[in-house]
């Protein structure tokens, strides 16, 4: 993913989204996945220079890891925030950085851990429970 | 090939030179009938001819009908023809398109649950929920469309009034599309269509146009009941949220741009929007795959219509409002998701055959070639997997294999 890239937003999380589709788990798990991923995409976009999604699958959990080299966060509780935004005015006129992502993030996936250092990126990790 | 190719949930795969389509798949959208030079895909659709056995026949047109003939025939000129044609009825769905309307703005005004709703009168889109969007059923309005109504209350109301007994009245309906038919004849919301039959516009046009011409001719404006309604109800994208929505819609149509609006739902992008009327064909019916007319002249032909024409039928809100708290209108059934088993077995299968589809498409020229028969690399991969290809279908893994090493 690529920053700045709001043409191809999405497509990442679209593409999990079939590919845990095709493998058949139930679709309440897979909108969790989905819109935790969306969000992370979403975050690189917006926030860094370029960034990896890295999928797991095992038949009893999905471990979704989103990695990116950009300026990371220096308060993560702060950014934790529902409705904290750093999103520039044009990002939030093109209806992105409503300061839900990392918010929503948390909420959908069972276990969520953030790491990130100033300068250098942030990496998210999400747990989701078969 | 070109079936193939424009399939938009790769249901098709030609084998042996022929297209085979996956049931479990298609959604009825009719992509592949409109891109077959050979005309090789057939849709099950009734012949006009059939109806002979119904001592009374009332026709239903969707109002896509009207758009077919350009703007100086009167919608009533059409029906004069289809009379002539030797339906002793012709009813028109605008009376139900207008309460449907306004018992959806109702729905939507009270419903709590999650949002968008979805628009619930295209039958391909519907599929495409069941079979690609499960998650998203849900959202489906569960309103009942305009055709039915019409018909279940002319089911309702004309064996008494003509002393028949109901097997002795057909009720059909002349469809723009191979998914209204098959929703006619396999509905998916309820046990029984209202409908005896359907058949496809472009079936009906060639014998219907001379009794067009004819009748206008004949036509005098005045000729027209008192009674009469008209409005071209729902068939361009646009006019159902026109119609009925107070709330913040979106109007979509193309079967790949409601795939791509779907996907946004799914990743809970369109967080500020209450209603979705998603139509499978671009621009709305008036592209439906059994049309003859080019939408575009279709669309400004509509227009002119509209103009024209309109004659609105008055909405009984007090009805409608007791109407919906007996769930008249809504679905008997709720629409269920239909998801495909690909792989057909337990998770930790499935897993396992996911990374051989990964192992067996890295080995392939990823170029959508087509010649293996299977619309994409990705799908020869999984075809493979699933054991319905060969690798050396594949004419570069055969060249590969034949190439003896020296
Ligand atoms: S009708 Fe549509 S979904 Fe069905 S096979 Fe044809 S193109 Fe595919
Ligand atoms: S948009 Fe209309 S014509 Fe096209 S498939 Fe849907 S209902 Fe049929």
């Amino acid at each position: 993913m690529t920053g700045g890239d709001f043409v191809n937003a999405g497509l990442v999380s679209t593409e999990i989204k079939s590919l845990l589709k095709t493998i058949g788990f139930d679709p309440t798990l897979i909108r969790r996945v989905a819109i935790a991923t969306y969000e992370g995409e979403m975050n690189v976009v917006m926030h860094a220079r370029r960034g990896t999604v890295q999928l797991l699958v095992n038949p009893q959990a999905i471990l979704v890891t989103i990695t990116d080299e950009g300026s990371g966060i220096p308060d993560i509780e702060l950014a934790m925030q529902e409705g904290y935004s750093t999103a520039t005015e044009e990002m939030r006129a093109m209806g992105f950085g409503s300061g839900m992502g990392l918010p929503n993030m948390k909420k959908n996936a069972d276990d969520f851990f953030i790491t990130s250092e100033v300068g250098k990126g942030t990496v998210v990790r999400m747990k989701f429970i078969v | 090939m070109a079936c193939m190719r424009r399939c938009p949930t790769q249901a098709i795969r030609v084998r042996h030179g022929r297209a085979q389509i996956s049931e479990e798949l298609c959604v009825d959208c009719g992509l592949c009938l409109s891109a077959c030079p050979e005309g090789a895909v057939v849709p099950m659709a009734d012949q006009v001819t059939e109806m002979s056995r119904f001592a009374y026949k009332a026709v239903v047109p969707s109002p896509v009908l009207y758009a077919q003939f350009g703007p100086d025939i009167h919608p009533y000129i059409v029906h004069l023809a289809l009379r002539e044609l030797g339906f002793d009825e012709v009813a028109d769905v605008s009376a139900s398109t207008a309460a449907l309307a306004a018992a959806l703005a109702k729905y939507l005004e009270t419903y709590q649950g999650r949002r968008p709703l979805i628009s619930s009168h295209c039958p391909s889109t519907l599929r495409l929920i069941q079979v690609k969007y499960p998650d998203l059923v849900e959202l489906i309005v569960p309103l009942d469309v305009p055709r039915e109504v019409t018909a279940r209350e002319l089911r309702r109301s004309l064996p008494a009034k003509l002393g028949l007994a109901p097997e002795q009245v057909g009720i059909i309906y002349l469809a723009p599309c191979p998914a209204k038919i098959v929703s006619i004849k396999q509905p998916a919301e309820k046990e029984k269509s209202y409908f005896d039959g359907a058949v496809a516009i472009r079936d009906v046009y060639p014998v219907l146009l001379p009794h067009v011409v004819a009748a206008k001719r004949r036509f005098a404006e005045s000729q027209v009941p008192g009674d009469y309604t008209f409005d071209p109800g729902w068939a361009t994208t646009g006019a159902l949220t026109r119609f009925a929505s107070s709330a913040n819609w979106l109007a979509v149509a193309g079967i790949d741009q409601v795939m791509r609006i779907f996907d946004d739902i799914e990743n809970s992008k369109l967080r500020n929007v209450d209603f979705v009327e998603a139509m499978a064909c671009m621009m709305g019916c008036i592209g439906g795959p059994f049309v003859v007319e080019n939408p575009y002249v279709a669309r400004a032909t509509i227009e002119r219509q509209r103009e024209r024409y309109v004659r609105q039928c008055d909405v009984d809100f007090a009805e409608i409002e007791r109407r919906l708290r007996q769930r008249y209108y809504f679905f008997e059934h709720p629409i269920l998701p239909r998801p495909t088993r690909y792989f057909d077995t337990d998770i930790e299968t499935s897993i396992k055959r996911i990374k051989e589809r990964e192992r067996v498409y890295q080995k392939l020229r990823q170029i959508d070639c087509g010649c293996c028969g299977a619309p994409t690399c990705l799908a020869f991969a999984e075809d493979f997997v699933r054991g319905e290809a060969e690798l050396t279908d594949c004419i570069f893994l055969r060249q590969q294999e034949t190439r003896v090493p020296s």
